[in-house]
């Protein structure tokens, strides 16, 4: 049977939660967020119904709560019947030492489980122990002895301790605890990794964390399969395009790479438009700022913003991992989706785990998935931009400038489709009021993509002139 | 100088012995033989148990509230009142025996051996 941890996310990845009975360690540095998860896990259970009973031997209940953000506080003030606490620390200025003595605190401990039916425990802090027991053995028996007299008792606990050198404060937390969490917080961001649960699966890896004012969230390093899309036959939405493709399908993840002023958002509104005339959802979701020219030109192109909706997200100040869950949530309906400006999220360190559940989670659901990444170079661009996703793109249309006829031309490559008889020239299009317009193939020409274009004709006499 | 109205006192040979080597220890107390060394022992006890009375009486009369403001801080007030009001309901005059009783009702809030603690130092409180 398993217990809640309080945080929805953090079960599922726990397989359900703790164990039910089990001694449960949270450690981290200092402001980490430990005693949050530790109010958190309790305010959970004592909504749920429980009894439940906060342990401090430091900081005291009056502090706590008085620190506790607002939501907090008021989830707190609705089931304060069930919310038990033992404040050790109040104790110590008055009965001295002899309080952080272990038959002390297990039997007042013991007593307060039974008399109050209490079903969780939250024991926030052990540090203060050492004031009793110096030596460090001793002190280890101690917690030792403390964790199976909790657990005696029937009651599932979270114990949280303090990290010294990317471990527990003793180093012997881990051993007895069923499972061990580690918090961290970089002054960015924070993080959340399970380094055991005894007896179940977890996910590993480090996982988003955010702390509101309500409460604690989780934010898994991936996103959960949801059952499987069938691919079926779909359009780009611009006309000739899907012909120079060969075939798209539902689910495909197509990567528009190109240089600024190649109207790589162009590309992107023309996929929605074509969702949106046959009834489709199509969701444009931008990490640049300036979503107003986007609306303004999915207005020009006909479509009522009914079907067709258009985001910004921050990229710089939004944790990656809420990002990726907020697309989640943003796609429940969503038939065809739209991600400019990839380039802005890149920097990331987790950008690869983001790439890889995210692509996945989409082609799983069959949204068919447009991603605009932004190069630098104007001209003889010979970079894709993003290796994260060029190899698990279906498509890649690379865009491109090229000087012809002293005229700066757009030009559009296919690089990659599922069709091995796509189109392998060099097609020139223009952006017109009505979107992307294809041009035609440009013939005869060499050294395009080099950014140094030649006839096709001038080489060859030229080649034949050097044999002559 | 015997005192016609004086009791004899038997005491074990080694105990006699003992207040013997005592006595050479530490003259600096001036007992004159193993007489004067008892009758000073009885004397400084029934002062220390008459000031234990004494502290006992003082504590009995602080009890009730020290436990109410310990347990308000270390529980929460629900259970401090509860405590409090069981501990106004003790009838017991012998300050002893009220203490035991209040030992028993704090057993069931904290435990015996914190409850035995608090009540042990709201006593030596009273004697500061």
């Amino acid at each position: 049977m398993k217990v809640s941890t309080g945080i929805k996310n953090l079960d599922v990845i726990m397989d359900g939660g703790f164990i039910d009975k089990s001694f449960n360690l949270v450690y981290g540095g200092g402001g980490t967020g430990k005693t949050l998860f530790t109010f958190n896990f309790l305010l959970n259970g004592a909504e749920q119904g429980n009894n439940v009973l906060y342990i401090t031997l430091e900081e005291s209940w009056d502090d706590i709560t008085r620190k506790l953000p607002d939501g907090m506080r008021k989830r707190l003030d609705a089931i304060r019947d069930k919310f038990h606490y033992l404040d050790f620390g109040s104790l110590r200025p008055v009965l001295g030492r002899e309080i952080m003595e272990v038959n002390v605190l297990t039997e007042a401990i013991a007593s307060s489980i039974v008399v109050n039916n209490v079903s969780l425990v939250g024991f926030d802090g052990i540090a203060p122990l050492s004031i009793y027991y110096e030596d460090e053995h001793k002190l280890r028996s101690v917690i030792f002895n403390l964790s199976q007299s909790i657990k005696s008792y029937g009651a599932t606990t979270v114990f949280t301790s303090e990290e010294i050198d990317g471990r527990s404060r003793y180093g012997t937390e881990e051993f007895v605890a069923d499972s061990v969490i580690r918090l961290t917080y970089n002054g960015t961001k924070r993080r959340l990794q399970i380094l055991k649960t005894r007896g179940t699966g977890f996910v590993g890896g480090k996982h988003g964390l955010e702390i509101s004012s309500s409460g604690l969230r989780v934010y898994p390093k991936l996103l959960f399969p949801e059952g499987k899309a069938k691919p079926m036959p779909e359009s780009m939405g611009i006309l000739k395009l899907d012909n120079m493709l060969g075939e798209t399908f539902s689910g495909d993840i197509t990567l528009i790479t190109g240089p600024p002023g190649t109207g790589k958002y162009l590309f992107g509104l023309s996929f929605l438009k074509n969702a949106c005339k046959h009834g489709k959802n199509g969701l444009y979701i931008s990490f640049e700022e300036n979503i107003e020219k986007i609306k303004r030109r999915l207005d020009d192109l006909g479509d009522s913003r009914k079907l067709c909706k258009v985001i910004y997200i921050d990229p710089k100040n939004e944790d990656i991992y809420k990002i990726l869950w907020q697309l989640r949530a943003l796609t429940k309906d969503t038939n065809r989706l739209v991600l400019h400006g990839m380039n802005m999220l890149s920097t990331s360190e987790e950008y690869e785990d983001f790439i890889h559940a995210f692509l996945g989670y989409m082609r799983a659901r069959g949204i068919s998935t447009m991603l605009t990444y932004s190069t630098t170079q104007i001209i003889a661009t010979n970079t894709l931009g993003d290796e994260q996703i060029v190899n698990r793109a279906d498509n890649i249309i690379k865009l491109l400038f090229a000087e012809i006829g002293g005229e700066l031309k757009k030009i559009l490559v296919i690089i990659k489709s599922h069709s091995p008889t796509h189109e392998r020239g060099l097609v020139e299009y223009r952006l017109g009021k009505r979107g992307v317009v294809i041009v035609g193939k440009i013939e005869g020409m060499e050294g395009v993509m080099s950014g140094t274009p030649t006839k096709q004709m001038e080489i060859k006499k030229r080649v034949e002139s050097f044999f002559k | 100088m015997v005192n016609s109205e004086d009791k004899m006192v038997r005491v074990p040979r080694d105990m006699y012995d003992a207040i013997g080597e005592l006595i050479k220890k530490y003259p600096q107390y001036g007992w004159k033989g193993p007489s004067e060394f008892v009758r000073d022992a009885i004397r400084r006890y029934v002062e220390e148990l008459k000031r234990r009375e004494i502290l006992l009486e003082r504590a009995k009369k602080v009890m009730p509230d020290r436990v109410k403001v310990i347990l308000s801080k270390f529980m929460g007030p629900e259970e401090a009142k509860e405590a409090y009001e069981k501990i106004m309901r003790i009838e017991e005059k012998d300050p002893e025996k009220y203490i035991a009783e209040v030992v028993k009702i704090l057993e069931d809030y904290v435990g015996a051996k914190l409850a035995d603690l608090i009540a042990r130092r709201i006593v030596e409180e009273r004697g500061v």
